[in-house]
């Protein structure tokens, strides 16, 4: 099942009533999503809160979406909107004006342009992540490495990894999720710690 | 179960299997715990500088106070979208059975009761939207407050690389 299925499935368990389901869609894409929006709106607390909000509306609109598009391309546009309306209703212009997005409805990375606009505490929880994140992948055995690098990083499927691994598909998928929770065991107790705070 | 999930987020598990996680997804805690971490992984892999946000709480109890969504909607399969004409034959023969419906039932019973009353209103509808190039879903989604806001449509489509 592709990725799209899958995000056609959880959408059409929220529409049966399944709250869950629509959890699980915001789990999934509120980072992508907040990386757009960071491009609109300056202060990290807005991010979120505008974040926020463009989930709710997706969830009020979910009847009328009918697939014909990626789920998160039509969440992006919701997104983008609130973004908008936000900064109109706050007086505000958007402070990048500049944004160029690819068929996802992404736009281009340009992180390292951007001023850093976090506070202090967000900043810091953030490095806290990545910085978590990527020690624990240098730590792991190099076949459990190379296997998460070449899914998540380059976006290989398993048919393609097991080739250029010289490995079966089931090796593949096995080594990915053993990197997965060895690199969340390190994880969990910077994410416990965070739970109590707003980021 | 755990691996079932990195499987299904990579998309490399098969329709059954994927809608048994899906379903066990809905039951479990600990399995939704997996999967919103398996996602900051990635998104901490691919260099998200947006790690630590997380809405996820936030949004559950906002949707917690919200009218549970129940608005089950048939997707249209991929020939019909991309057939706009059987999508409009679809329509119309709805149209036309949805009439065929109220013409029997006012006619044969001669009721005054509730379906008489209705077929006394009935006009022409269409059961099914017919779709076209120009409809754009997102102002489907969103034309009560396009209408309200005077939110001025704002083309984030198709992408550049196109």
């Amino acid at each position: 099942m592709s990725d799209r299925d899958i995000d056609q499935q959880l959408v059409e368990r929220a529409q049966r009533g399944e709250k869950r389901a629509f959890d699980l869609l915001v789990s999934k894409y509120q980072r992508r999503l907040s990386r757009l929006l960071s491009r609109f709106v300056r202060d990290s607390h807005d991010i979120e809160d505008v974040t926020q909000e463009a989930f709710i509306k997706a969830y009020r609109a979910l009847s009328s979406f009918r697939g014909e598009s990626a789920f998160y391309t039509w969440l992006y546009r919701i997104g983008i909107n609130t973004a908008k309306n936000f900064l109109s209703a706050n007086g505000r212009r958007p402070f990048m004006q500049s944004e160029v997005e690819d068929e996802d409805g992404e736009t281009f990375d340009m992180t390292s342009q951007l001023p850093d606009y976090h506070t202090p505490e967000t900043e810091l929880m953030n490095k806290e992540i990545l910085g978590t994140v990527n020690a624990a992948v240098e730590r792991l055995p190099e076949e459990l490495r190379t296997a998460i690098t070449l899914r998540e990083m380059d976006g290989l499927s398993y048919e393609e990894i097991a080739s250029v691994m010289d490995c079966p598909i089931g090796t593949v998928r096995s080594r990915i999720f053993r990197a997965r929770e060895a690199i969340a065991a390190e994880l969990r107790p910077l994410l416990d710690t965070a739970k109590n705070r707003r980021w | 179960m755990k691996e079932s999930v990195s499987s299904l987020m990579d998309g490399e598990l098969g329709r059954s299997d994927a809608e048994q996680v899906l379903l066990s997804l809905k039951e479990d805690d600990a399995l939704r715990t997996t999967w919103h971490e398996y996602h900051l992984i990635g998104d901490a892999l691919r260099g998200n500088r947006l790690a630590a946000l997380d809405v996820t709480r936030r949004v559950s109890a906002r949707l917690a106070t919200e009218p549970t969504v129940l608005a089950p909607r048939r997707w249209l399969p991929h020939t019909v979208r991309s057939h706009p004409r059987t999508a409009g034959a679809l329509a119309l023969a709805a149209s036309v059975s949805f009439a065929a419906v109220v013409a029997w039932q006012s006619l044969g019973n001669g009721s005054t009761g509730a379906m008489g009353m209705m077929a006394d209103r009935a006009v022409p509808v269409s059961a099914v939207h017919a779709v076209s190039d120009s409809e754009d879903p997102y102002f489907l989604a969103h034309q009560e407050m396009a209408a309200e806001q005077d939110i001025v449509k704002v083309s984030y489509g198709n992408g550049a690389r196109r």
